[in-house]
């Protein structure tokens, strides 16, 4: 039996947010394990706290309480810039509008976040992008702006640009909320192909019932709980 | 691709509001070079004014009290034969640092054509003074066209037995003198004239001759021929209604001493007056404790300059200051506004793993490479608006001057890059702050704004 070592763990992780006198628990105690390599769907209705927990996952929002490991490193002790730094390393996002810099070529969008990796040298840098870019299947693409791809040529883009780093967890907030059906499934298979290609842990949140047949693992969130 | 390039291609992003941002930042910079290129001819003129037509020099030497009571007790206050000795054995070691070292003698006495007598302040000089100052570099560089003209005959080609005397336009049309020495077709006979009679008036006009009349260092009264070789301006209306000059030799005949008012020195090196100030200044107030270095820009000596001169700065500093606050307005209305309208951007480079120190610095170049290149036109267009306003030879009278001057705007490389590296620094620190204060919300907001 393969035992996965658990990428992440969340313990009791409670959010409140306050709109205008009103306070609303999105988070109400989860506790989560994603492992290694995993490719799980966080699925929720609209306002159940998936979002809420994606962003607390990829750092860029914090808990109210709780606790949060990666790895072995407690990530709520990390200052803002430390968990840019693991950002920038370990974790990559895929939004569901893509948020391309729309003066960007494909090319230079996927080399964003490569950008501040000052270690890479030039010529690992262009290597990368090139694999990453021909793994998403837009070779041919490298010098379009993205307002000359598809919406799915758009999402593709935008998950190269979230492997370019060599992370270790992507995580996707509905990713294929703005496509079609027949490019929601051929985008779901490429990331099914770079989960095992990669060994990448995924983790998208949606509330798309036809998706959820096709994932290893299905995260139900009602309410701000994990079901 | 690299940051700088990023940033070029985000100021791309919207050329309109780029293209307006960069024009104002570059229409300010060009009003502020202009302006200040027009300070700056305004106060060289000045000081070449000063230092060459009035006769400052450099620096000049004279006893102490000569500001206050030189004209009333010239004798006690002016520099004897023993002095002037003395003062050149001390500057001889420093001989070729000057450009000209010479002496003056200041009086004061009356001026009469026969019928009106006029109070007049002679200047006496060596010739070598008329002949040596118009060749000083800067004289040729800075001073304006109508006193380098200007006169165009001096006492230099004339004997000392025809008293040679340039006197002013005003004074010359106070004592109805309209012709000089040359130009006189024929000298009238001397005769008793009477100053009542109406007709007299073009006998005088068309005689060259003046008298002078003075308190001499001896005590009495002493009288002399003098005649008019040329018409001449001080550059100043108050003392063009008195001044005359003439040679130092015949000057100090009429007051009966070889004393001298001052010793003017004109340096090879102009810039190396702070030189003097801080290294031969000390020495010789000790070697003179009852002398006085004087330098131009002293306000005693050059009263017009220094307080030109700093009124002027004044309004050099406060337009510094408003062009600094507008171009700094300008790019925080800019910043304010790229930084709203990017807000999911600067989501997205968070959620890529940017510190808000980088996006700071990554807006911070944006607002650099737009000030840079407005600065760069700046500058163009600075050097092509003083071109067309040197070329279009308009005039204007200062006040306080005697006559036109050219409007003519000389431009200051060194300001122009003081000038241009200290807005750009000030760009780069109004972004950085300001980005950093716009951009630290939290990411998940900045994600989730439309």
């Amino acid at each position: 039996m393969i035992v996965f070592m658990a990428l992440i763990e969340l313990k009791n992780i409670k959010k409140t947010y306050t709109l205008g006198e009103t306070q609303i628990q999105a988070l109400r105690g989860i506790n989560l394990q994603l492992h290694e390599g995993e490719f799980a769907a966080l699925i929720g209705t609209s306002g159940s706290g998936k979002s809420t927990l994606l962003h607390i996952l990829g750092t860029i929002d914090d808990p109210d309480e709780g606790s949060f490991t990666m790895g072995d490193q407690n990530v709520l002790s990390l200052s803002e810039n430390e968990k840019s730094y693991l950002r920038n390393k370990k974790i990559g996002f895929i939004f569901q509008s893509f948020h391309l810099v729309p003066v960007l070529n494909i090319y230079e969008n996927v080399e964003l976040p490569l950008l501040i990796q000052s270690h890479l040298s030039k010529k690992e840098r262009h290597e990368r992008i090139l694999q990453s870019i021909e793994n998403v299947g837009l070779k041919d693409f490298l010098h379009h702006p993205p307002n000359k791809l598809s919406g799915g040529q758009r999402q593709r883009v935008a998950i190269a640009r979230a492997l370019v780093t060599h992370p270790s967890l992507i995580l996707a907030d509905e990713p294929t909320a703005n496509l079609d059906s027949a490019t929601t499934h051929k985008i779901v298979d490429l990331l099914m192909e770079l989960n095992t290609m990669m060994k990448v842990t995924f983790l998208f949140c949606t509330h798309d019932e036809k998706l959820m047949s096709r994932v290893q693992r299905q995260i139900r969130i009602q309410d701000g709980v994990i079901i | 691709m690299e940051l700088w390039s990023l940033a070029f291609k985000n100021l791309l992003r919207n050329p309109r509001r780029s293209i307006v941002t960069g024009l104002a930042i570059a229409i300010g910079y060009t009003g502020l070079n202009v302006f200040n290129g027009y300070v700056h001819q305004v106060e060289r003129t000045l000081a070449i004014t000063s230092i060459y037509l009035n006769h400052a020099g450099h620096f000049s030497i004279i006893k102490k009290g000569w500001f206050e009571k030189g004209l009333s007790k010239p004798r006690l206050f002016s520099l004897d034969q023993q002095d002037q000795t003395e003062l050149s054995d001390f500057f001889r070691p420093y001989e070729n640092d000057f450009f000209l070292k010479t002496p003056i003698f200041t009086g004061i006495g009356l001026i009469s054509n026969g019928c009106r007598s006029l109070p007049f302040y002679i200047k006496g000089l060596e010739r070598i003074y008329r002949t040596e100052t118009p060749k000083a570099p800067e004289f040729i560089k800075w001073a304006v066209l109508e006193f380098k003209r200007d006169p165009k005959e001096t006492y230099i080609s004339f004997n000392d037995d025809d008293f040679p005397l340039m006197v002013t336009y005003n004074l010359s049309q106070l004592l109805n003198k309209k012709v000089t020495y040359k130009n006189a077709a024929s000298l009238p006979p001397s005769r008793i004239i009477d100053c009542q009679k109406e007709s007299e008036k073009e006998y005088l006009s068309k005689d060259p001759s003046v008298q002078l009349l003075a308190k001499s260092f001896s005590g009495g009264f002493a009288a002399t021929d003098a005649n008019i070789v040329s018409h001449y301006t001080v550059g100043f209306s108050f003392l063009d209604d008195i001044s005359i000059e003439g040679p130092l030799s015949l000057t100090q005949k009429l007051y009966d001493t070889q004393s001298i008012s001052r010793l003017i020195f004109f340096l090879k090196n102009p810039n190396s007056i702070n030189h003097w100030k801080s290294k031969i200044l000390p020495l010789f107030e000790k070697r003179f404790p009852k002398l006085e270095m004087v330098f131009f820009d002293d306000p005693r000596i050059s009263p017009f300059y220094t307080g030109s001169a700093s009124f002027l700065d004044s309004l050099t500093f406060l337009f510094i200051l408003i062009a600094g606050i507008s171009i700094t307005l300008t790019i925080i209305n800019s910043l304010t506004i790229s930084i709203l309208e990017r807000s999911k951007e600067i989501g997205t480079f968070r959620a890529l793993g940017f510190t808000n120190n980088q996006l700071a610095w990554l807006f911070g170049r944006e607002m650099i490479l737009l000030t840079s290149l407005s600065l760069f036109f700046g500058a163009l267009f600075s050097v092509m608006t003083a071109f067309l306003i040197n070329a279009s030879g308009l005039e204007y009278i200062p006040p306080g001057a005697s006559g036109n001057i050219p409007l003519r705007v000389s431009l200051e490389p060194q300001f122009l890059f003081i000038s241009f590296c200290s807005f750009a620094l000030l760009v780069l620190i109004v972004s950085y702050f300001l980005t950093k204060k716009r951009i630290s919300v939290n990411t998940s907001r900045l994600l989730a704004d439309s």
